[in-house]
């Protein structure tokens, strides 16, 4: 009996397909990215609402210009390099909305202040993982980008340089510098 | 920062990771899909009308021309009618334009 299935298709496939203007096609590319993108918008703001719509955000965006994707870059290169950049307006946006009613000086009111304060006692997962994720996001964007590029999205030195348009030693050097500031806000946790 | 603590940190961020992984395993909303269901039918829209626009700017300014030429014709001679220039129509004389009119 003959086989009947059909292989799934690939990004390139369903890219020159969904430019034909077959939705069902960019759909399934929505279904193939959505977790991976949704990951990194998470890790670059954190829980809250931005991150929906940075990941929307990113999809229009592509499809928008889909017509001008060569493909000389991956496709899961390419969304991440856009999801970043929508995270990262979406940092500013914070930031101005910040310094307009908190002032310059003043921190994040949404980042927990003990964030810094060494633990005496051994926390539960759930709290360990909500100070690992406060401490990341006092990090600086450029240094945050490349830990979430690493860690969460598992990126290769090279992706990540590829991704953020930066040479692979100035990612190393922000990787380096990132896990040396995390090492004093997560100091007393008990690993 | 010694060996120790870059593989403490490491550990901690990969446990991290791992349940930021987990907490985006769902997929796409129904609320997402339907929004960019939308996008993509006024994205093609826009397509389509970019499309024809040129067409239809072509016609619009080859239509401006030839009327523009008409008047400029009648202009020239009160007397034709700008259809006739327009189909290259023998023109009347003046003298025969007049003793029409008479």
């Amino acid at each position: 009996m003959a086989n009947t299935s059909r292989p799934t298709p690939t990004d390139v496939e369903l890219v020159a397909s969904s430019r034909a203007g077959d939705h069902s096609s960019f759909r399934q590319l929505v279904e193939r990215h959505h977790d991976r993108l949704q990951a990194t918008a998470l890790g670059m703001l954190g829980p809250c609402p931005e991150v929906d719509e940075v990941v929307q955000e990113t999809f229009i965006r592509f499809y928008r210009s889909i017509a001008r994707f060569e493909g000389r870059s991956s496709l899961p290169t390419y969304l991440t390099r856009i999801t970043m950049n929508e995270a990262n307006k979406a940092i500013r946006r914070r930031q101005r909305w910040q310094s307009r009613f908190f002032g310059r000086g003043d921190a994040d009111p949404r980042l927990p202040e003990t964030a810094t304060a060494p633990k005496p006692h051994p926390l539960e997962t759930s709290e360990r993982i909500e100070r690992v994720r406060g401490a990341v996001q006092r990090l600086k964007p450029p240094f945050r980008e490349v830990v979430v590029l690493r860690f969460l999205n598992e990126c290769s030195t090279d992706e990540c340089a590829r991704i953020l348009g930066i040479p692979p030693g100035t990612v190393m050097s922000r990787l380096t510098r990132a896990l040396e500031k995390l090492s004093p806000m997560l100091k007393g946790e008990n690993l | 920062m010694n060996n120790r603590d870059t593989e403490s940190v490491t550990r901690l961020l990969r446990e991290w990771s791992a349940a930021e992984r987990t907490a985006c395993s769902c997929g796409p909303g129904a609320a997402l899909l339907q929004h960019l269901e939308k996008e993509m039918r006024a994205t093609q829209l826009d397509r389509e009308i970019q499309r024809v626009f040129p067409w239809v700017a072509a016609a619009a300014l080859a239509a401006a021309v030839i009327l523009a030429w008409l008047n400029l014709s009648t202009l020239q001679d009160p007397h034709s009618h700008p259809l006739d220039t327009l189909f290259g129509l023998p023109q009347p004389t003046l003298e025969e334009s007049l003793s029409a009119n008479l």
